[in-house]
């Protein structure tokens, strides 16, 4: 079967434990302000222009069937992304490093064998696969035949999810999977809705099944200042997991705007935020640490 | 003395004045020099070295333990010039009187410093077990016994060459005696009781290593300092391989614990202070930028020269070595974290996890600790001659130069350019940029001047090869390649042995100081170079392997899967540097993949290269030879200069430009991440390589934290249980490494591993930092 990949990064050492090979798929239901991925978020492929290394060659004018690559009368570069179906002939052509194409079509044996290729390192680092995204959940059929494929290796399956998918549609999945990372935004529901364009409530009901499944949980929360950095709702988090059994750790990341950049590439634009300080990110810390849930600032 | 007294002393030195000058040694020879000079060779350098050493100042300084100092002056203008002077009155000479004299040498800049009459080589290790296990007096009454039997025959070189060792034993002895006469008349001085009953220990210590052997953790490492002072300042024969360290000290470190007369800390200071003492007489700079000013001003010998100490590895059999002494060493180097010594850690399957941490974690502070696999060095050596007891021994006596302490002769060196035999297969053996001109046309292909220093350094051509036109497929290209590998490591040997009969000749009853303490030069009244040790080896670095690599996969690709160009037609925009179409170096350095990235057609010419190199390196390899070829992967900082004799290759590397360096990728092309780098490199076939660095750096967010540490000790561990050979790193960002070259009052002591020596970042030159700098960054 085929999934839908924006890349696949090796030795990934923060999305999960040891040395990993992490997929991140391309597509997302939600749309997170903040998305540091941002060129995962569409489910269709995307071409990646770096201005700043075009050097008005022209190839890709002549490469696109669909004439959506041009260079105006004053040297400009444009090119009509709005009409692109991702065939990926310029990014061929272009000899610079000025285009990419994110979103290829990889089949789930592709996907095994690469993360195979570490398979020792992550014995000896206690690693394994991790499949990100986007929303690996949008392709969950995909994502269970890959993780069958490393599992009859003995390779540790980590899930990176945001959960807002039906749990009929997905629960199957969980036979294969050792981990999931799973993403908190907040737990006002309005906030979450203004922020990320959905609703939490099935997200919480998701995660509250979760903890009844044989499966570790690493819980996420990006800190977002002036969206989800107050100890109300860390603390309101705090209260939802401290019943779950399985939740290894808590895991605060703070708000940092690498995704601006990239986002600008594939022509968004996202609002920039302010990153929180180290002490603000240990205040809020310490609303899961006096629950006795292991928490770390990454 | 204490860490603490130790890190005050470490940072005055970062503020030391590089004009500092040990002048006394220039003194001293200036004015021995008429005194002997109607003596032969040896006994006229045991002469020099007896006058110097009776001489230069003795004295100590507060709170040390380790005794051995030299005074050093910032010389006055016209001290400097009579210094500077001396190097062009003994050198100014043709360069075929140079090879008389001499025979060979390492670098115009090494040259400089030389006395004609009393030189060393450096780069070697001596029979450190040997000299605690007998001392000086030992050695001295070996030499007294070959002399006796050489009395009622006529063999007057011999003889001298005894005489001379003798010489050499008493006057380091007398050196060492007039520490104890020193210690004495401060112990007298001395108002603190404490400090007065050190000293006079001390005195009690110098009197008894001044001939006998040492009788404990102290006084073997007081001996070994003597011998490294006299050896690095006053003999200029720096670059030693200590060898296993925490080997030969345990049993003196064990009797001491056991008898309760040592605690761990103190063994610990101990060698924190003797770590201290190799760094304290080097001067603030970097040989290897020779556009320093540091280094254009030096009038010192072994300056800059680091010592190699082997740690861990697998004992003879097959048995894990390491053991508490292992631990403190590499404790000690964590702690200072200076550029000297250079540890080297010998790991192997197995290696105990405690130990195993202790290392990455020191190494990810950037200690100067680097690790070698004993699972790949031990086989790759006894391929190339070196008996399975002595591969166990091996250790390092220049910067990737495998080495077998006191048995072995000092460094000799072949830089091997691996693509220069690429470029010729391209061409039917000619090199499009020989114009003939700047090459002395000579039978033996190497000019004179490449042959005493070991490089490559012009355009030489090679032997006739199939046209390109002709070629079908790789393999056509890759015989040829194989046929000018052969061809150039042919013609070196041949050239070698023609030199090395001269130099038979040349040196016949020279001595050097190193002689006194090698297996088989005393018994066999021979330098080591002329064929006094069991061992003699050229080390051939080859250089630029993943240039070569990659050129082998644009080709394949372009030429022979798609058909994109011809050979020819590639060939011809290679020889004119793209002229015509620049386009295709770009699309050849962009859009052909890279080595570095396990991508396996890709990585598989890796083993193909190699294995040509290895077998066409064995092939001028014989038994009746008396230096052997030791292929090693290390082009050390000269991947650049290498470049400027080569025309464009198929990587899209333009003409001039600099090839790969070491073992690493092409820069920048690995993109994959740290894994994907270490199994493309772990498919190079070492066991038949016996040497060259692995340089990494890593963002310190991939590594912080105890789940960092796991990380980076899983990585190594799983790179070296692949086949990997070495790996030395550095933990720092590119931002960190931008903001040291502005601000370099903040970064004093940031200290990078370069290739198989260290530097301080700071005192590095622009173009070194720089190459620090476009490093790939993994994160």
């Amino acid at each position: 079967m085929l999934g839908l990949i924006s890349r696949v990064q090796r030795f990934s050492v923060n999305d999960g434990p040891g040395i990993r090979t992490t997929v991140f798929v391309k597509g997302c239901n939600l749309s997170c302000q903040w998305c540091h991925n941002p060129e995962t978020n569409n489910k269709r492929p995307e071409v990646i222009f770096y201005e700043q290394n075009c050097t008005l060659c022209g190839k890709c004018i002549s490469a696109c069937p669909k004439s959506l690559h041009q260079i105006t009368e004053n040297g400009i570069k444009t090119f009509d992304r709005k009409n692109c179906d991702g065939c990926g002939k310029c990014v061929e052509a272009c000899i610079y490093g000025a285009l990419e194409l994110v979103g290829t079509q990889m089949d789930s044996q592709h996907i095994a064998d690469i993360a195979l290729k570490d398979l020792k390192y992550y014995k000896n680092s206690g690693g394994g696969l991790t499949i990100s995204g986007g929303e690996a959940l949008l392709q969950k059929d995909w994502v269970k035949e890959v993780f069958e494929k490393t599992k009859t290796h003995g390779i540790h399956n980590a899930l990176d999810t945001a959960f807002n998918v039906k749990w009929e549609e997905i629960q199957d999945l969980f036979e294969v999977v050792d981990l999931v990372l799973l993403d908190s935004k907040c737990m006002n529901d309005e906030m979450h809705k203004r922020y990320t364009g959905v609703s939490n409530k099935q997200i919480l009901e998701n995660a509250k099944k979760l903890s009844k499944l044989d499966v570790d949980i690493i819980v996420r929360i990006p800190v977002i200042t002036g969206v989800n950095d107050t100890l109300e709702n860390m603390k309101e988090t705090a209260e939802f997991l401290s019943g779950f059994e399985n939740l290894l750790q808590v895991e605060l990341l703070p708000y940092h705007s690498y995704g601006i950049e990239k986002g600008k590439c594939i022509g968004k634009e996202n609002p920039v935020f302010e990153t929180p300080t180290h002490e603000h990110m240990f205040h809020l810390n310490h609303c899961f640490t006096e629950k006795n849930i292991k928490s770390i600032v990454v | 003395m204490a860490s603490k007294a130790i890190k005050n002393k470490v940072n005055e030195w970062f503020d030391k004045d590089y004009r500092l000058t040990f002048y006394e040694r220039i003194e001293y020879l200036i004015e021995s020099e008429p005194l002997f000079e109607n003596l032969s060779y040896a006994p006229r350098y045991g002469k020099t070295l007896e006058y110097i050493l009776k001489r230069v100042s003795v004295f100590i300084q507060p709170e040390e333990k380790l005794i051995g100092s030299v005074k050093e002056v910032i010389p006055t203008e016209d001290e400097y010039e009579k210094g500077a002077a001396l190097t062009k009155d003994w050198w100014t000479i043709p360069l075929e009187e140079i090879q008389q004299k001499i025979s060979w040498f390492y670098s115009y800049g090494w040259l400089k410093r030389r006395a004609p009459w009393f030189y060393s080589f450096g780069h070697l290790g001596l029979l450190w077990e040997e000299m605690l296990e007998k001392g000086l007096g030992g050695f001295k009454q070996k030499a007294e016994n070959n002399l006796q039997n050489l009395r009622g025959t006529e063999n007057k070189e011999a003889k001298e060459f005894l005489e001379g060792a003798i010489l050499c034993y008493d006057a380091m002895s007398l050196f060492i005696l007039r520490y104890a006469d020193c210690v004495k008349e401060e112990a007298e001085k001395c108002s603190d009781k404490v400090r007065a009953e050190e000293l006079k220990r001390l005195e009690d210590i110098c009197k008894h290593i001044s001939y006998h052997a040492p009788r404990n953790l102290h006084e073997a490492l007081q001996l070994l300092w003597f011998i490294t002072l006299i050896f690095m300042k006053v003999a200029g024969c720096g670059v030693l391989d200590y060898g296993r360290m925490d080997q030969y000290l345990y049993p003196f470190y064990k009797k001491d614990i056991d008898k309760g007369e040592l605690t761990k800390q103190e063994a610990l200071d101990l060698i924190t202070e003797f770590y201290y003492k190799n760094n304290e007489i080097m001067a603030p700079t970097d040989h290897m930028s020779q556009e320093l000013e540091a280094v254009l001003y030096n009038l010192e010998v072994a300056y800059d020269d680091p010592n190699y100490i082997m740690i861990g590895g697998l004992l003879e059999g097959g048995k894990p070595g390491v053991n508490e002494l292992s631990y403190l060493f590499i404790e000690a180097a964590h702690d200072l974290k200076l550029r000297n010594p250079f540890v080297v850690v010998r790991y192997y399957d197995g290696i105990e996890d405690a130990f195993w941490h202790k290392v990455c974690e020191a190494m990810r502070d950037n200690a100067t600790i680097v690790i070698y696999n004993d699972m790949t060095m031990i086989e790759a050596l006894q391929k190339y001659g070196i008996d399975e007891k002595d591969a166990y021994e091996y250790g390092f006596y220049g910067c990737n130069d495998p080495h077998i302490s006191g048995k072995q002769s000092g460094l000799r060196q072949l830089w091997f350019n691996l693509v220069l035999p690429l470029v010729l297969a391209l061409n039917e053996g000619k090199n499009p940029l020989n114009l003939g001109n700047d090459i002395d046309s000579n039978e033996l292909l190497y000019t004179l001047e490449d042959r005493m220093i070991g490089l490559m350094s012009k355009p030489y051509s090679g032997v006739e090869s199939m046209p390109v036109r002709e070629m079908k497929s790789l393999d056509d290209l890759l015989e040829a390649y194989r046929t000018q590998v052969r061809f150039l490591l042919e013609k070196y040997r041949e050239a070698f042995e023609k030199d090395f009969a001269l130099e038979k000749k040349c040196n016949n009853g020279r001595i050097r100081i190193e002689d006194c303490f090698m297996e088989g030069t005393i018994e066999n009244q021979i330098t080591w170079n002329d064929g006094g040790t069991k061992y003699h080896h050229i080390i051939v670095q080859g250089s630029g392997l993943a240039t070569v690599i990659d050129s082998l996969a644009a080709i394949k690709k372009q030429v022979f899967m798609d058909g994109a160009i011809t050979l020819e037609a590639l060939v011809c925009q290679l020889n004119s540097n793209y002229q015509d179409d620049p386009e295709l170096q770009i699309m050849l350095k962009n859009k052909v993949d890279k080595f570095g990235n396990d991508i396996d057609w890709v990585d598989a010419f890796a083993a193909k290269v190699v294995d040509i190199f290895c077998d066409e390196v064995e092939n001028v390899n014989q038994k009746d030879y008396t230096y052997w070829l030791l292929p090693t992967l290390s082009s050390d900082r000269d991947f650049t200069s290498m470049g400027r004799i080569l025309t464009s290759t198929p990587d899209g590397r333009k003409t001039g430009d600099g090839i790969s360096e070491n073992q690493s990728p092409s820069t920048g092309a690995d993109q994959n991440g740290l894994t994907a780098l270490l199994n493309s490199v772990a498919k190079i076939p070492f066991n038949r390589i016996t040497g060259g660095p692995l340089n990494i750096r890593i963002h310190p967010s991939a590594v912080k934290g105890d789940k960092g540490l796991e990380i980076l000790k899983a990585a190594f561990r799983t790179f070296f249980e692949d086949g990997g050979l070495q790996i030395q790193l550095n933990v720092v960002s590119k931002e960190d490494l931008l903001e040291a070259q502005q601000k370099p009052e903040k970064y004093k002591n940031l200290c990078i591993r370069v290739t198989g020596y260290s530097a301080y970042f700071v005192q590095m030159g622009k173009k070194a930092q720089d190459e620090v700098i476009n490093r790939t960054e993994q994160h």
